[in-house]
């Protein structure tokens, strides 16, 4: 396996930590049982601060669990939302989002965390797709994000009848290539065990079919296309959904966890951002505002204001969780970071949290080496550092096998193992853990706070009182994203005066709206009011929190 | 014993209402002469020129089920918010052929709730088909062949309240699920009032001498704006209520409130503020989701109607540019086949496309019929000021002068509420009168059965054209050496193909299926042109061939090289064909 002998450049030290952690064994994810057991269990160590909700379950019978830490019967405490298992393949997801309720609850009696979850609530649904997930449980481990339901991939009339098939038995599903001209694949020259599509531009003639392990089981020419399952989390929400797509549903919403997961954060109107772990990445590199298609009917930019928040928060998500090679905005049609952003009108961030950092080669100090390929292929980059850090499997070699729908052809089966590629090796999950953690009770402190300060009261002579305040948004979020403004699912904050007995209002509004309130800045407000008393005054939003005062006037 | 006295009373007066025919002479069988094209003496009578609240129709309903158990059923396909049954009917002669082996027919109203004769004309539909059942020809073969799904209304939980609770003839629209228009936190705090307790609610009006509007001198019951250079009488206050909530502003907040159940479909959607009135996502509207299953669960329907009102359209999609990739043009042939008989068959309204001659709307009913299911569909909008006095009108003045000579040579005055001072709260001295809820936009009761029969009339015409599928010939061409070749032609003999353009791109549903039992199969293949020898040979499954299409009034060829010579059945598996079987008897 470790044929690759590359000089490495990477920060020695990181290394020797990622060795380290490994060297203790950690615990590897855990299945969908263990993790409803983790969740009862904290729910009942910790019953004052949490609570536990199954939204919904799954076709597969599985739980989607809702956990709620902080004020938990509070409805005007500013929330963050977290999910994992958008994309079931992402096991990691789960795993970070657990691990976050579990040292947030595990800290909650130090002075810090117990003043955090006075002021904010944290939604966590750490896993949207445990259909999916659980197959990296069984026995027959390949890369899944569909759920249990029996679907048409190909839309041929059949049901799943052509799934893949474990034809080495190693309970791994990896990929074959078959040698034949009409091949459209080529290895790779800096590493032969990685397989590139060949390159017209560089007059690469193809050598191999590639496809994934199994047979035809229909005869349409297509492998594996029609396997179990299922429709993708990710793939069946609204924001530019794919209709007729394998995996996307038959409407968007279609699934009972989906609208399950979307109902409960309607009711949810104290949420001011939303954090996603899983494919979608807006914080190793900020999504960039886009004039043209901000300005379209159907916006499909980030808004102007909105990108400036995303870029800072982005700067301070690698500074917490360090820098990254090849950072690179990722998003996904019909997918929830988006769709938390464009229709739920949300903050929202996405990260795979796990990032495989650069490895750099110095040609001149390997006399076998010769670098022919010049940009960065982030497959071939991964086997350096898999060959070079990772203990567990992670690659198989190409075997020549039998395949009755190639005869008299050279098959081989191997390739990358599923999971590896999107999931940290269970040794290096502690220290993301530790990183992502820092960075969510980071972010929770963004949120939008309100605050009544100027508060000034004058008497203007025959009974007459003036009022007059600012109403001050203290965070730096805004009490409404520039896309909320628009839509009717984030409340405007809101102002409302009561008057004592026989005050009555000469001028002003007894409830007024504000359409934003940026972090960081003020509304100023004012009544004129006939006769003494003490009026009260109610000012802000369930994503801000509500303030009330109280002010005489004499 | 009082009880079951009292019962009995009540059952009599039920049935005295619905089903036996009355003592009185004049509706005795032999003292009635049957007017063309109307079941002269139907088991259920049913007056066609009145509304039926949700209980009503579910009465009538259940009336026409127990009269004709052969021919329709009644079921639930789901609950509305209220918790109300959404009745569908399915209409069929249930003694030929199972439903889901013919192709079926989709019709439903009132989806938006203030729009209600929608659901009369369904029902009228639904009554008509099973009273003239025994007595038309053209109607017992349609449904020999085809079944109808109808539901009378879609939106039961609101169409009550537009009827029962305060009003105007353009609200709810909405179902009744709790919104917060204004976004103040609060939901429906501040909806319309019938402020001087009239039972409706109509319009308020406040004298002053610098408001923009003055009486018309042509008709004093209404205002009209002032000359530009004119000092005006009045000013317009809108619709009666009162500032429920206290935040200085009146009626802002209604029930059930402004959203759209018509934005609501999973195709084409966009949230609300890019499509006012779309909810959370597709299908947040309970009432929706369940139609919406319902469709899915019978893949049968191939076409599908669905009533509003008003204006006197006959509207196909798509509802958006963006959306035009899914109206092919084989597809288009046939809707405006279908729309031009229409709007031929109903003087008065007008065959449209729904975003460039009405307006873009996303997320519409019919686009995801259409776009979702490959279901070809229309949307009707009932009633038009055409049916006023068979005029076209250039302006808004123009046609409020004729509402009101309508309202007044046709009407007697019945649809109007005449100005009557009111003291408010707010405004101060002020006027309240105008047109009732029921008027402008729900068809006359005198106009309502001619209304209906019309539209029914379209959808009948459209249901015809679904396919009919019929094996029309079966060729046998001895090979030599016990080996067989036999073609046969699929015919579909009306305009709507088995898969619409978009659904023969998308693969929305299965192919049709084209089996050969009885014989040994060593090929089977798509004959794609007879005279130039041209076919596709299928390996997966030769004996039951898959065609993308069997087109409207056209024909699919396939073919078998057999061995043997024993009978054989040749069978057709369509969606949206339906199912038929041909057997060879020797």
């Amino acid at each position: 396996m470790r044929k690759y002998k590359y000089l490495l450049f990477i920060g020695i030290a990181i290394l020797l930590h990622f060795k380290s952690i490994m060297m203790l064994g950690q615990v590897t994810y855990r299945d969908h049982m263990e993790m409803s057991q983790t969740l009862k269990d904290l729910q009942s160590k910790h019953s004052g601060i949490t609570k536990l909700i199954s939204l919904t379950k799954t076709q597969g019978g599985k739980d989607i669990w809702a956990l709620e830490i902080g004020k938990v019967s509070s409805k005007n405490q500013p929330g963050l939302a977290i999910l994992g298992g958008v994309d079931g393949s992402y096991i990691s997801g789960p795993e970070l989002s657990l691990r976050f309720a579990e040292e947030l609850l595990s800290s909650s009696t130090t002075d810090s965390i117990r003043n955090l979850l006075d002021s904010v609530s944290f939604y966590i649904i750490p896993n949207v797709s445990p259909d999916a997930s659980e197959q990296y449980f069984s026995d027959l481990k390949y890369t899944r994000n569909k759920n249990s339901r029996g679907t048409d991939d190909d839309r041929d009339g059949r049901l799943n009848e052509d799934p893949y098939e474990d034809l080495n038995s190693d309970g791994k599903i990896t990929s074959l290539r078959i040698k034949d001209p009409k091949g459209t694949w080529i290895t790779h020259p800096d590493d032969e065990r990685v397989m590139i599509p060949a390159d017209k531009k560089e007059g690469e003639k193809g050598q191999y079919i590639l496809i994934t392990e199994g047979f035809d089981n229909d005869l349409d020419k297509n492998f594996n296309e029609d396997g179990p399952g299922g429709i993708i989390f990710n793939k069946n929400l609204p924001y530019k959904f794919e209709h007729f797509k394998p995996g996307a549903g038959d409407y968007p919403v279609s699934e009972i966890e989906t609208k399950a997961v979307l109902d409960f954060l309607y009711e949810k109107w104290n949420v001011f951002a939303v954090l996603t772990f899983g494919p979608s990445d807006n914080l190793s590199a900020p999504q960039q505002f886009n004039k043209s298609d901000a300005e379209k009917q159907v916006i499909s930019s980030i808004l102007e204001s909105d990108a400036t928040i995303n870029s800072f928060i982005s700067k301070k998500y690698n500074e917490i969780s360090g820098e990254k090679s090849h950072p690179e905005t990722r998003i996904s049609n019909g997918g929830f970071m988006q769709w938390a952003y464009f229709h739920y009108g949300r903050l929202s961030f996405g990260t795979p949290a796990f990032y495989i950092p650069e490895i750099k080669v110095e040609p001149d100090t390997l006399e076998s080496y010769k670098k022919k390929k010049e940009e960065f292929n982030p497959e071939v980059n991964f086997m350096r550092w898999a060959d070079s850090t990772l203990q567990e499997e992670y690659f198989l070699d190409w075997t020549a096998i039998q395949h009755p729908d190639f005869p008299n052809h050279h098959v081989e089966v191997g390739g990358l193992y599923p999971y590896v590629r999107n999931n940290p090796p269970a040794g290096i999950m502690d220290s993301i853990s530790r990183t992502h953690n820092e960075f969510i009770v980071w972010l929770s402190a963004q949120r939008p706070v309100i605050q009544i300060i100027n508060i000034q009261t004058e008497s203007i002579g025959k009974n007459l009182f003036r009022l007059d305040m600012d109403i001050y948004n203290q965070g730096y979020f805004p009490a409404l994203s520039e896309i909320g403004i628009n839509t009717r699912w984030v409340k405007k904050p809101k102002i409302s005066l009561t008057l004592d007995n026989g005050q009555d209002i000469i001028s002003g509004h007894p409830i007024q709206l504000l359409d934003k309130l940026d972090g960081d800045s003020g509304h100023h407000i004012s009544w004129l009011i006939r006769e003494k008393g003490t009026v009260k005054v109610e000012a802000g939003a369930p994503q801000m929190g509500i303030q009330v005062i109280e002010v005489e006037l004499k | 014993m009082k009880n079951k006295v009292i019962y009995l009373i009540y059952t009599l007066l039920i049935s005295g209402a619905f089903l036996s025919i009355p003592e009185s002479k004049a509706q005795r069988v032999e003292d009635i002469f049957k007017a063309a094209g109307t079941p002269s003496n139907p088991k259920v009578p049913v007056s066609w020129n009145r509304y039926y609240t949700y209980d009503g129709i579910s009465s009538i309903c259940d009336e026409l089920v127990s009269a004709y158990p052969d021919l329709i059923s009644k079921t639930s396909v789901g609950k509305s918010y209220e918790d109300r049954d959404i009745w569908v009917l399915e209409i069929t002669d249930s003694k030929t052929k199972s439903p889901e082996d013919k192709p079926g027919f989709y019709i439903d109203g009132n989806i938006h709730s203030n729009e209600i004769q929608g659901s009369e004309i369904s029902l009228y539909t639904a009554w008509y088909l099973v009273e003239s059942f025994n007595e038309n020809a053209f109607i017992n073969s349609l449904l020999k062949e085809k079944v109808f799904y109808i539901v009378p209304t879609i939106n039961p939980d609101a169409r009550d309240n537009y009827m029962k609770a305060p009003n105007t003839a353009n609200t709810p629209r909405s179902g009744m699920i709790p919104f917060d228009d204004d976004r103040d936190g609060l939901e429906d705090e501040d909806g319309l009032d019938d402020i001087n307790g009239d039972g409706h609610v109509t319009y308020m009006r406040r004298k002053n001498p610098n408001g923009r509007y003055k009486i018309d001198p042509d008709n004093p019951k209404w205002l009209i704006r002032a000359d530009p250079d004119e000092a005006g009488q009045y000013e317009f206050l809108g619709s009666e209520g009162f500032d429920n909530d206290g935040d200085g502003r009146v009626n802002e907040d209604r029930v059930g409130g402004y959203y759209d159940p018509n934005r609501d479909w999973g195709w084409d959607w966009q949230p609300d503020y890019i499509q006012r009135g779309a909810l959370k996502y597709p299908f947040s509207v309970p009432e929706n989701r369940a139609v919406a299953r319902f469709v899915m669960e019978h893949p049968n329907i191939a076409g599908a109607q669905s009533y509003h009102n008003s204006g006197g359209m006959i509207l196909r999609g798509p509802g958006s540019s963006s959306d035009e990739i899914s109206f092919h043009d084989t597809d288009k042939s046939v809707y405006d086949a279908i729309g031009k008989l229409g709007s031929k068959i109903i003087p008065g309204y007008e065959y449209m496309v729904l975003y460039t001659d009405l307006y873009p709307a996303f997320g519409g009913e019919l686009s995801w019929f259409h776009g979702g299911r490959g279901i070809f569909t229309f949307t009707n909008e009932l009633f038009t000021s055409r049916y006023f006095f068979n005029k076209e009108y250039k302006n808004y003045n123009e046609r409020m002068k004729d509402a009101f000579e309508f309202d007044k040579y046709l009407l007697f005055e019945d649809a109007y509420v005449e100005w009557t001072p009111f003291d408010h709260p707010i405004y101060g001295e002020i006027e309240v009168g105008g047109f009732k809820r029921n008027y402008s936009r729900a068809d006359p009761g005198f106009l309502l059965e001619s209304d209906a029969h019309r539209n029914m009339a379209f959808t009948i015409y459209h249901a015809y054209h679904t396919p009919k599928l019929v094996v029309e010939e079966v060729e046998e061409k001895d090979l030599g050496k016990g080996l067989k070749e036999i073609t046969v032609t699929i015919a579909n003999k009306r305009m709507i193909p088995t898969h619409s353009g978009n659904d023969i791109q998308n693969r929305i549903n299965p192919p049709d299926y084209i089996s050969i039992t009885g014989l040994e199969v060593l090929a089977g293949m798509v004959v794609i042109d007879e005279d130039l020898k041209i076919t596709k040979e299928q390996q997966y499954n030769p004996h039951q061939i898959e065609v993308e299409n069997i087109p409207g009034m056209g024909v699919v060829k396939v073919r078998w090289i057999v061995s043997g010579d024993k009978d054989f059945s040749i069978s057709v598996e369509s969606q949206k064909g339906g199912n038929l079987t041909w057997s060879k008897k020797s």
